[in-house]
């Protein structure tokens, strides 16, 4: 599956910059940034992008309160999710993608190499 | 796939943000430092303050390439979830300090 348009869901304004000049510089993808969960799920309606990139702590409403909601809607389930996070604990990792997600990146992140990260993950390589 | 001379543009970018990060990063440390000073004389809540805003600075630190901030951070936000310690929690924030550089 090749990637065209992300959606990045990151409370941290900090984290959105960085985000939005890597998926769409180094990665050459359309990008949507949303700073919360709920917004994220609105977004992935609109939008339908092939990924969404979810942080996992965030307030209002988590990373998986996030993806429980797409999941729960038939228009955006099938719709690949990573997760992002600082908690880089290895069980806490696994903890995530047992939910169904395509993958977890750990922050921090190297803004140079995180689209080929998402690629391996999403695409198999 | 995206072009050499996009990826340098990127660079620049990136250089660009990180510089407008790090005029700000004493900022957020102050928030951290005084987070810290609350969980020492106050409450749990202090010590779940210190914890999300480590949590938050010790993923974009790193990110934004300062990583002895990023790496003080997480161990701060480790050390709230562990078992808050007044005395150790200053001793990060000092380093933290250090690591910027002291006015």
């Amino acid at each position: 599956m090749a990637i065209r348009k992300v959606v990045l869901c990151d409370d941290d304004p900090d984290i959105r910059a960085i985000g939005e000049i890597s998926l769409r510089d180094v990665g050459g993808w359309d990008v949507v940034c949303v700073n919360d969960g709920f917004a994220a799920v609105d977004a992935a309606r609109a939008e339908m992008p092939d990924l969404i990139l979810l942080d996992i702590m965030m307030p209002r409403l988590d990373g998986p309160g996030t993806f429980a909601k797409l999941q729960e809607d038939p228009q955006c389930s099938s719709i690949p999710v990573v997760f992002m996070t600082a908690k880089a604990q290895s069980h806490e990792l696994r903890g995530y993608t047992d939910l169904g997600a395509a993958g977890v990146i750990a922050k921090p992140f190297d803004p140079l190499t995180l689209p080929e990260q998402i690629r391996a993950l999403v695409e198999g390589g | 796939m995206t072009t050499d001379a996009a990826k340098a543009a990127a660079r620049d970018k990136l250089a660009a943000l990180r510089n407008g990060f790090a005029a700000r990063l004493r900022e957020r440390v102050g928030k951290l430092e005084d987070a810290v000073e609350a969980a020492c004389s106050r409450d749990d809540l202090g010590v779940h303050h210190t914890e999300a805003l480590a949590h938050q600075l010790a993923g974009t630190a790193g990110s934004y390439g300062f990583v002895e901030v990023g790496e003080l951070s997480a161990e701060l936000e480790a050390l709230c979830q562990s078992g808050f310690n007044a005395d150790v929690a200053r001793a990060i924030i000092d380093r933290l300090w250090t690591a910027l550089g002291r006015p």
